[in-house]
């Protein structure tokens, strides 16, 4: 049994404005475990970006509990690594200054370590060529591998992705979504990824975690088995795939 | 480097000559334009139509200035001027982001300082005229303060602006990698601003000159604003108009160098 890396316990949100009080989320529990890739899937508006924030150490819990590695967060920590729904490139930067900005924040810049890792990132994930390059000189897919490099360059022991492929179409959604789980699976990291897509969440996903409308609780945890097939393209094509995206479909849709 | 000796296909070629023969047609309406006015004032003036005592001619605006730069006496008149507005111009664009910046850094003392802001904002900084004599004396600093009164605010409120625009989650994304303000300043929302401060730039290149020439009106003894309010004082049409043909060509001047600056950077 893999130790628990991530854990919610009870844990609600409100967000406090001029003319009201908005509780986003009202109790949400539910664990993540080391090197598990776990979906979070519910209607627009119901607080799936706040749950990364929480972990992100950019808001506090309301009330309940959020343990990292057994601690509870406080603040912004560097076993964090957040990738957004754009890929925020730095366009006055070059490749290189934007995967490195991590680690230049921290005053690590000269690390060989971490430029040699950061280097076979690049090298493995076919982005060599482009290290002196502007972002803009890139496509939308390449962009979003510069990103995760850029999150994993800090060496974060869990990645949160926040509908990370929302921005790019169909076909490159797709592969895209085919890359960044290879790096992440390769890399061996835990990751929770936030979506809109039942389909992606099942195609990449060990377990999905659907949320209600807002205020929002757990309303169903999805154990998903579809590991016989290895990629998320795959996975599609996985003779269980409709059923599991049915039964989801229905939860999200439905509500009593 | 790359190399340039790409070989083009026919429809390329023919839309370059397409583009190119456009650019030549503009340049050449422009020319026209310029020749045909200053033909037609010539002509009026000539033939009386126009009285050149009020308003001058070509040829004798040519003449004014020839005078004036024989006896070297027109820069002297240039150095003061153009010395004041660099001198404004720097200052005001300098101060003006750093107080930006201070700004940006305190959203308390930005939501106290607002109202005067928008006060000095609205304010005419020409009705700070005489204050500005009384205070720093009459002559260059009282011109300086002058232009730099017209081109700090509008820097201010710009930069800040631009400073404030920067993407929210740009911003969080920096806190997630554990960035002090310090370096988020410096390394996403100064950068992310930069486009902003070069247009400021072109902007106060214009204002600059507009403060120096309203301070060289309030108090002078020399600089084309003098030469221009003497001329109109004394009625020399000619020397008001030669003095403002070269102030046309020294703002344009300024204007293209950072415009050149600006393709610099953009690359
Ligand atoms: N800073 C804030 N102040 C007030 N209310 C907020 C704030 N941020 C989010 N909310 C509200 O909290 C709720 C949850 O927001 P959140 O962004 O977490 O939803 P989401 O599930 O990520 O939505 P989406 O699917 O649209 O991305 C929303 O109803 C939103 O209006
Ligand atoms: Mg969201």
């Amino acid at each position: 049994m893999k130790k628990d890396i991530l854990k919610f316990q009870n844990v609600a949100l409100s967000y406090q404005t001029n003319d009201s009080e908005i509780t986003a989320l009202k109790d949400i529990s539910f664990d993540v475990k080391a090197g598990e890739f776990v979906a979070i899937v519910g209607p627009s508006g119901c607080g799936k970006t706040t749950i990364l924030s929480l972990v992100a150490g950019l808001l506090k819990a309301s009330s309940g509990k959020i343990l990292l590695e057994g601690e509870e967060i406080l603040a912004t920590s560097k076993k964090i690594g957040y990738m957004f729904q754009h890929d925020h490139l730095f366009e006055w930067r070059t490749i290189w200054q934007n995967v490195m900005l991590g680690p230049e924040l921290e005053g690590k810049k000269k690390s060989p370590e971490i430029i040699a890792r950061v280097t076979e990132l690049l090298e493995k994930y076919g982005l060599k060529d482009f290290i002196k390059s502007k972002p803009r000189e890139l496509s939308g897919g390449m962009r979003q591998r510069v990103a995760l490099i850029r999150t994993l360059a800090t060496n974060p022991s869990i990645l949160l992705l926040d509908e990370p492929f929302s921005a790019l179409d169909f076909q490159t959604r797709l592969k895209v979504c085919d890359d960044v789980y290879n790096i992440i699976k390769s890399e061996n990291k835990t990751a929770l990824l936030v979506t809109h897509d039942i389909s992606e969440a099942i195609s990449m996903a060990d377990k999905v975690i659907i949320l209600s409308k807002r205020p929002s609780y757990v309303k169903d945890i999805k154990i998903i088995d579809l590991k016989d097939y290895p990629t998320p393209l795959e996975r599609r094509e996985h003779p269980k795939f409709r059923e599991l995206f049915d039964e989801i479909w229905k939860e999200v849709q439905f509500e009593e | 480097m790359k190399n340039k000796k790409i070989i083009y296909s026919k429809e390329h070629e023919k839309y370059l000559k397409n583009i190119k023969k456009d650019k030549i047609t503009t340049l050449l309406a422009q020319i026209i334009i310029f020749v045909g006015l200053i033909g037609l004032w010539e002509l009026l003036t000539a033939v009386g139509a126009l009285d050149p005592f009020f308003f001058s001619s070509p040829s004798r605006i040519v003449s004014t200035l020839a005078e004036f730069f024989s006896s070297g006496e027109m820069f002297t008149h240039i150095g003061v001027t153009l010395y004041e507005t660099l001198i404004g111009f720097l200052i005001a664009t300098f101060l003006g982001t750093l107080i930006a910046i201070i700004l940006w850094w305190s959203e308390k003392l930005r939501k106290i300082l607002d109202p005067y802001i928008v006060v000095i904002n609205a304010l005419p900084k020409i009705a700070l005229g005489p204050m500005i004599i009384i205070w720093f004396g009459a002559g260059t600093t009282a011109i300086i303060v002058m232009c730099i009164l017209i081109c700090i605010v509008i820097t201010t409120l710009s930069m800040l602006n631009a400073f404030l625009s920067c993407d929210k989650d740009k911003l969080l994304l920096m806190k997630s990698l554990g960035a002090n303000k310090f370096q988020t300043f410096f390394k996403l929302v100064f950068p992310n601003a930069f486009g902003e401060l070069i247009s400021v730039l072109k902007i106060n290149v214009g204002m600059s000159w507009v403060g120096t020439i309203m301070g060289e009106y309030l108090t002078s003894k020399a600089g084309l604003g003098y030469l221009i309010v003497y001329g109109g004082q004394v009625f020399n049409l000619d020397l008001v108009m030669a003095s403002t043909v070269i102030l046309c060509i020294l703002a344009g001047g300024m204007y293209f160098i950072v415009a050149r600056l600006e393709a610099r950077f953009k690359k």
